[in-house]
């Protein structure tokens, strides 16, 4: 309390630290628009300079997929989605690859921008440009950022109240995935529930919902979680942990307010048990949007130390900001050693063999060697948790029949490991596949560096 | 009582506790823990190239590091000022004995007595649990427990204007420098909003706001320093990576005896009394601060989140603080009794007690040997002077830290478990190395690890063996024998078998 000049006791007003800001709300909407968009830019001007530095190594699997004239792979057996090659072959006959994938993600990024314009939420502007989520959508383009922005556009017409335009998007995302569709439908059944949609568009939401189950891959009727994408937020998915803990504290603010999002939310929990990488995804927006909520409370009331309040919003935007910086960071190009490894294979093994590779080389060893492998990292390859998990015993195993079996049941001719996508205590402690290739007949070395080692596999009597 | 002669008993507590407790460490060879030479080792390299050993070429062989870098750049800027034998074993202890000035405002605020406040401070002070884990050591607990205690206190005060703002800020960000400790802040905070929550009080806007804040400043601040770490381990962080044969035995001493032997029986008995009591009939938020302190520590005791001593000492000084209550009950209660003339005796009786019965305890706290006496040092000047630089040596993991510091070799295994792939197979492999009868199983090992010499010293006594059974081939042999007074051997491993294990 202060004294006024007559004596009087005045209370003091308790302001918020940003309550001094002129910002009209307009003009909050277009200064962020603006950062959005030099962001945007800036991350494919980036990604387009570092020939797709921010995707690898989807990024080759895309341009495969545009470059070959069917959807089978023959180097590593798989399909790509129709839906996705067919579309991307067709424009790459008129316009080179690395063109069309700016194109595609500065529509994506149209989108979002126009998107959040709709919004009225200023804030969304200034923290989705800084969360790793930003960066892996406006540079990643597989046929899931494709129904990610489908999926999208359909909440967006459906917040509008257009369920006959939401039938389209809603439609392209059924074709490309259908756990998004899935959480879509969980969405549209909440709305029609509530009379919010009228009931005469169940059937049709229903029938694609349910067609697009049916093409459901085979791996899907599983639960395929796996912890590994939990231990590897903020750099394979995207979802740094530090957004999902102020997204959690956001959620237990708003859970009851905002009922819309949080169906989404526990939709995006239930699918993330199902398919964790279309779930995953969904949860990522969930939680920037839980913090931007949360950010905006903060920012809005009054505290008693704005001190405190200054600080815990700038803590706030500085950690979403820095888990970008290590998304980022965590991709770094391919060294002269790892280059000399996939020149040696395409100079020296050109008869189109299988070989044996950790996934996340099979993408590379196709691309740059021309030659078959096991399995790629295409995640929507039906068989593909088999032939990884194979993989993956193969390498960790010092057992030699099994070995054996696994490499002969693939007619595999060569071994490919590589210090990146082999666990530390078998590259550096030479366990596991090494120790047999070290002890055993099994194969001889054919190549070496630090990066790398080729191994041709001896035929078995 | 006025605030000079309040100041002047505070400081007087302060340098006797110091000069008593610094003229024991100086007696002392060494520092006394493992810890504290890796933190020593760090400081030192700090000294000399201005950054911490985030890339230690010497621990496990070669490994990263991930740790709070704040006590060893502290130690650090006190080597660089002041001589060695000031900046390790007189300041530590001088910032150790702050917690004292925490513990007795912290008291005076609860009690509003400045006298019985003094009481739990010097009974801080001399908790023979403190004692132990500050003489002669420069572990981060010197400055984390006063650190924490004052970021309690300033919490406390938060509500009573912005001059407290500051001063909790410093506090909660040198605490995040220092120690991941902050995490238990947050936790205890939470707790105590949650504590209010459920008893209908009303907590204050300051507080509210300095609680969000810590949250987030304690989550994101760690998070940075153990990124890295939480990628490797996963959820399992929250048990630092520690082996299962340490994990399993952390709570094989957590007896009633060992209790009252650390924080003594009177802190023991009357604060919990006085804790019972007020749970349930308080209504003062700054009470359930330390009711939620209280539970958080226990809880965390009792999960095996924190190492026993630690929790001890967090415990035994809020019972402390506690026992500072008790006093004020059984003042009042005398006053009711036809003994009420002597009602300001219970506040005398209770520390006569303590003295008695805690005494013997802090004395021999404050005598206990170093691990590292005489004997083991000249163990280490031997191995610099005649073990080629580059080697390896097997040493149990309570040695690694001491091992690397003194003699300049690697080790296979030291305390700082984090960022390690399969600790528990290595705690194993290093066991079966110490005690295995196969020369074949343990030449295997060695050279799994390239292990080029082995130390026997405290393995002796940690595998209770009286020889390296496989020894005295041609493949391993004694180059270094001592018997007097203890056996210390040291073996060369000259053989390969094969560069892997089964």
């Amino acid at each position: 309390m202060k004294k006024t000049k007559k004596g009087m006791l005045k209370k003091e007003k308790k302001e918020s630290y940003f309550s001094n800001t002129t910002i009209t709300y307009h003009n909050a909407q277009r200064i962020g628009l603006i950062f959005f968009l030099i962001v945007g830019i800036t991350l494919i001007a980036y990604n387009t300079i570092t020939f797709n530095g921010l995707m690898q190594p989807t990024a080759i699997d895309i341009v495969r997929s545009a470059e070959a004239k069917t959807t089978n792979d023959e180097l590593t057996g798989k399909q790509w989605n129709a839906f996705t090659a067919r579309p991307l072959q067709f424009i790459t006959q008129l316009i080179p690859i690395e063109i069309t994938l700016v194109i595609i993600s500065t529509i994506i990024i149209s989108i979002i921008a126009y998107i959040i314009w709709q919004f009225n939420q200023p804030l969304l502007f200034l923290v989705i440009p800084i969360s790793p989520f930003f960066i892996q959508i406006s540079t990643e383009i597989t046929s899931l950022t494709v129904a990610l922005v489908m999926s999208l556009i359909t909440l967006f017409t459906l917040f509008k109240k257009q369920p006959l335009i939401a039938i389209i998007p809603y439609t392209i995302t059924a074709l490309y995935n259908p756990f998004m569709t899935l959480i879509l439908f969980i969405y549209i059944a909440y709305e029609i529930y509530y009379e919010k949609i009228s009931k005469k568009f169940l059937p049709a939401f229903l029938i694609i919902a349910s067609l697009s189950v049916m093409y459901m891959p085979t791996t899907a009727s599983i639960i395929t979680f796996n912890p590994t994408h939990f231990i590897e937020f903020g750099e394979v998915t995207a979802l740094s942990i530090i957004v999902l803990i102020i997204g959690l504290c956001g959620f237990i603010l708003f859970y009851k307010k905002e009922k819309k999002a949080t169906l989404l939310t526990i939709s995006g929990i239930i699918i993330t048990l199902l398919n964790i990488e279309t779930g995953l995804i969904l949860l990522t927006i969930m939680s920037i949007y839980y913090t931007t909520k949360l950010i905006e409370k903060l920012i809005q009331e009054k505290w008693e130390s704005p001190e405190l309040q200054f600080l815990s919003v700038c803590l706030i935007a500085c950690s979403i900001l820095i888990s970008s910086i290590t998304y980022v960071t965590a991709f770094t190009p391919m060294n002269d050693e790892q280059k000399e490894c996939y020149a040696w294979l395409n100079n020296n093994i050109t008869n189109q063999t299988t070989i044996f590779a950790h996934w996340n080389d099979g993408s590379r060893i196709a691309f740059y060697t021309n030659n078959k492998v096991i399995t790629d990292n295409y995640l929507q390859e039906p068989f593909n948790t088999e032939k990884t998990t194979n993989i993956e015993t193969t390498i960790a195993s010092r057992n030699k029949e099994m070995t054996q079996n696994i490499l002969t049941f693939y007619e595999t001719t060569h071994i490919f490991l590589t210090r990146e996508n082999s666990p530390t205590n078998i590259w550096e402690k030479r366990n596991g596949i090494l120790f047999l290739l070290d002890t055993t007949d099994l194969a001889e070395k054919e190549f070496a560096n630090t990066e790398c080692e080729i191994w041709k596999i001896n035929s078995q009597e | 009582m006025k605030q000079k002669s309040e100041i002047f008993l505070l400081m007087l507590i302060i340098t006797i506790s110091t000069a008593i407790v610094s003229s024991v460490a100086f007696i002392s060879p060494s520092l006394k823990n493992d810890g504290s030479h890796f933190i020593l080792r760090n400081a030192e390299n700090i000294k000399e190239n201005g950054i911490p050993l985030y890339n230690d070429q010497l621990s496990y062989g070669g490994r990263t590091n991930m740790f709070n870098p704040g006590t060893p750049f502290l130690i650090a800027g006190l080597l660089t000022i002041f001589p060695k034998s000031v900046a390790l074993y007189i300041i530590p202890v001088l910032i150790a004995s702050t917690i004292s000035i925490a513990i007795y405002f912290i008291t005076k605020k609860l009690t509003k007595k400045n006298t019985i406040a003094f009481f739990t401070s010097i009974m801080s002070i001399s908790l023979p649990v403190y004692i132990q884990n500050t003489t002669n050591s420069i572990n981060t607990i010197f400055i984390t427990i006063p650190l924490m205690f004052f970021a309690i206190f300033y919490f406390i005060n938060i509500g009573e204007g912005k001059k407290n703002i500051y001063p909790f800020l410093i506090t909660i960000i040198g605490l995040a420098l220092i120690t991941p400790h902050i995490l238990i802040l947050g936790l205890i905070l939470i707790t105590y909003a949650i504590l209010l929550r459920t008893t209908n009080i009303v907590i204050e806007q300051n507080q509210k706001e300095a609680i969000i804040f810590t949250v987030f400043f304690a989550i994101w601040s760690q998070f940075l320093i153990y990124k890295n770490a939480l990628t490797i381990h996963g959820p399992a962080i929250i048990w630092q990576n520690i082996p299962l044969e340490i994990l399993q035995n952390f709570f094989t001493d957590l007896e009633l005896v060992a209790i009252i032997t650390y924080i003594g029986i009177v802190p023991l008995v009357c604060g919990v009394y006085a804790l019972y009591k007020y749970t349930f009939i308080s209504r003062d938020p700054k009470l359930y601060m330390i009711i939620a302190s209280t539970g958080v520590i226990t809880a965390l005791l009792l999960l095996r989140l924190l190492p026993l001593e630690i929790g001890l000492i967090y415990l035994g000084l809020l019972l402390t603080i506690c026992t500072g209550l008790f006093i004020v009950k059984s003042t009042e209660f005398i006053k009711e009794t036809k003994y009420k003339q002597y009602h300001k005796l219970s506040g005398i009786l209770i520390m006569s007690i303590f003295a008695i019965t805690t005494g013997s305890s802090t004395i021999i706290a404050l005598q206990e040997k170093p691990f590292i006496d005489n004997t083991k040092l000249e163990t280490y000047a031997w191995i610099k002077e005649n073990i080629p630089e580059n080697s390896t040596l097997l040493t149990t993991l309570e040695e690694g830290h001491s091992l690397t510091y003194y003699t300049n070799r690697k080790n296979i295994i030291d305390t700082h478990f984090l960022g390690i792939h399969d600790i528990n197979e290595r705690a194993n492999d290093i066991r079966i190395m110490y005690i295995s009868p196969s020369i074949v199983k343990a030449l295997q090992l060695l050279n799994f690890y390239e292990v080029d010499f082995i130390l026997m010293d405290y393995a002796y006594q940690k595998y209770n063996v009286d020889r390296l059974r496989y020894a005295d081939t041609e493949c391993v042999v004694p180059i270094y024998t001592k018997e007097e007074p203890r056996r210390i051997t040291i073996f060369e491993v000259k053989c390969i078998v094969s560069s892997e294990r089964n």
